[in-house]
């Protein structure tokens, strides 16, 4: 599936006056294409996916799925904050949007099986999340967004809250279950490593009102291991994607951008 | 039994995945340490053994204090006559009935309260104005639309129990993280399913606070509208051995009820962890 999103805003009204979170942000992805966006924190990155979805209505502007023809959702929002259902087990979240689409029971439970097995969820079926930890959570998240089999796949900082070896081991899940099970995927993060780890191409963000400010082709071949962040070209590509948000940063600030 | 480890009669413990959770197991309850629990009955029985020993010294009038003793025996004989399973019996029931009558509907108008924007903006100046009104005061009103029997008293106590359990039923659901409604939406939930599935297990633990406020309102207000114009009831029983001086009838009138109180938020409490098995309960 490819996505165009074609000149977004998004204003919103606060009592201290308008809030331009998002300002015509045009871009349009590839097939099967992982796009990582980028930027400073408030620069309405979540905005942007939430108008991608379809739960926040641009102000202005369109988004458009073409070819959505995946045999799914049309998209699944993996969130940041803990979103899986405190009164379900582990089992009943990730088959609730097979539910919630009428699936009969036995055929969810089966699919939400698969998928919980895939993120190495097995032995937690009928357990309730509180019992799991912060990182196995997200992973719950993620296998109830993969078994809607979605056209395109939004994922909102999913392991921002997570130490750095379970974050890099699920990030690795995440390109398994993506390279046997492609979808379109926005993986917003301000984590510019991971950002150029898992994209194809990273989107960088400006400070607010959101519009991009650059857009970088990733040039290293799949699959990739952890050992390419030493790699001179990603510590190259790193740095001039950091330096253009602490401009970005210092302008917000009031400085001298 | 010796593994491993060599340690005897101890299983090595089992693996753990992240750090927290073990496959198969469940966390068990935490028990309260011993020494709490034999406090928590030491103090009342002490407390007992000082009443009983100031009346048999004569300290205090056993007219106003009946001493535990004779308290006991008098439950006792009261329970062996058949009269006080009568009365506690016809005091359960207006209390059964009004409680359903007034906490279930309550429940269900606060999370549509707690839901929409459009019930709340319709239904909470009412709440808000007559929920500080003490539900005592409408008895004479009540009784005067409604009679002086048994309805009167059910209908007092479905008033009474009514609000507690809408107000905790609204903000159960006005609690619920904004997170999972997006989450509903996202998997295409329709506004039944986002009910059933998100406004009610997400509010219970709240709702089920609001039913135990309720029960106790229940509790109370039984006793207060039996002490009018009733016959049959723990209240009425109390309120009779009032007239006639018979206190220690009054007290043991007094102590049954406050041990069905316990009996029955006991029983609620276990129903609600029953129901509400994801949340952690204290």
């Amino acid at each position: 599936m490819r996505l165009r999103c074609q000149n977004l805003s998004k204003v919103y009204h606060a009592s201290a006056g308008e809030i331009v979170a998002l300002a015509g942000v045009t871009f349009a992805t590839r097939e099967q294409e992982f796009v990582s966006i980028v930027g400073p924190s408030g620069c309405g990155k979540t905005t942007l996916l939430k108008v991608v979805a379809g739960l926040v209505a641009p102000t202005s502007g369109e988004v458009l799925y073409e070819d959505g023809e995946s045999g799914g959702a049309r998209n699944a929002m993996v969130f940041q904050e803990d979103s899986v259902f405190p009164w379900m087990t582990v089992i009943d979240n990730v088959a609730f949007p097979l539910e919630a689409q009428g699936v009969r029971r036995g055929e969810r439970l089966r699919l939400a099986q698969a998928y919980l097995g895939r993120v190495g969820l097995s032995p937690f079926y009928h357990h309730y999340p509180h019992e799991l930890s912060t990182g196995m959570r997200q992973r719950v998240g993620i296998a109830r967004a993969f078994v809607r089999r979605p056209a395109l796949l939004l994922m909102d900082e999913p392991f921002g809250a997570l130490d750095a070896q379970m974050k890099a081991v699920l990030q690795e899940q995440l390109i398994e279950l993506w390279s046997t099970d492609a979808r379109t995927v926005l993986y917003v993060t301000h984590d510019i490593e991971e950002a150029l780890f898992l994209g194809d191409r990273v989107i960088v963000m400006s400070g607010r009102p959101g519009r991009i400010q650059a857009d970088i082709e990733v040039p290293f071949p799949r699959p990739r291991r952890h050992a390419i962040r030493a790699d001179a070209r990603f510590v190259a590509l790193k740095e001039e994607i950091w330096d253009l948000i602490k401009g970005e940063v210092l302008r917000t600030l009031g400085g001298t951008g | 039994m010796r593994d491993s480890t060599g340690v005897i009669g101890r299983k090595a413990h089992p693996p753990t995945v992240a750090g927290t959770a073990v496959p198969g197991s469940r966390p068990s309850q935490v028990r309260t340490p011993i020494h709490r629990r034999l406090l928590a009955l030491a103090v009342p029985l002490v407390v007992l053994a000082a009443w009983e020993a100031s009346v048999q010294a004569g300290v205090v009038h056993r007219l106003f204090f009946p001493p535990p003793s004779l308290v006991f025996e008098t439950m006792l004989k009261l329970l062996i006559s058949g009269e006080l399973l009568g009365h506690v019996l016809a005091s359960l029931q207006r209390v059964f009935i009004g409680f359903l009558l007034g906490a279930i509907p309550g429940a269900l108008l606060g999370l549509s309260m707690g839901w929409s924007p459009t019930v709340r903006a319709a239904a909470e100046p009412l709440v808000s104005a007559l929920y500080p009104v003490p539900k005592v005061a409408l008895l004479p009103m009540i009784m005067l639309l409604f009679g002086i029997g048994d309805l009167s008293k059910v209908i007092v106590i479905a008033v009474g129990a009514f609000f507690p359990a809408v107000i905790n039923a609204m903000t159960g659901v006005v609690g619920i993280s904004p997170v999972y409604f997006e989450v509903a939406s996202n998997c295409g939930a329709g506004r039944w399913k986002t009910f059933t599935r998100v406004v009610i297990p997400g509010s219970l633990p709240v709702v089920f606070a609001g039913l135990r406020l309720a029960l106790g309102m229940a509790l109370i207000l039984v006793v207060t509208a039996e002490f009018v114009a009733a016959r049959t009831g723990v209240g009425a029983m109390i309120w009779q051995a009032w007239e006639t001086l018979r206190t220690e009838k009054l007290y043991a009138g007094v102590v049954t009820w406050a041990i069905i109180g316990l009996v029955s938020t006991d029983l609620l409490r276990r129903l609600e962890r029953r129901v509400v098995r994801w949340h952690r309960h204290t």
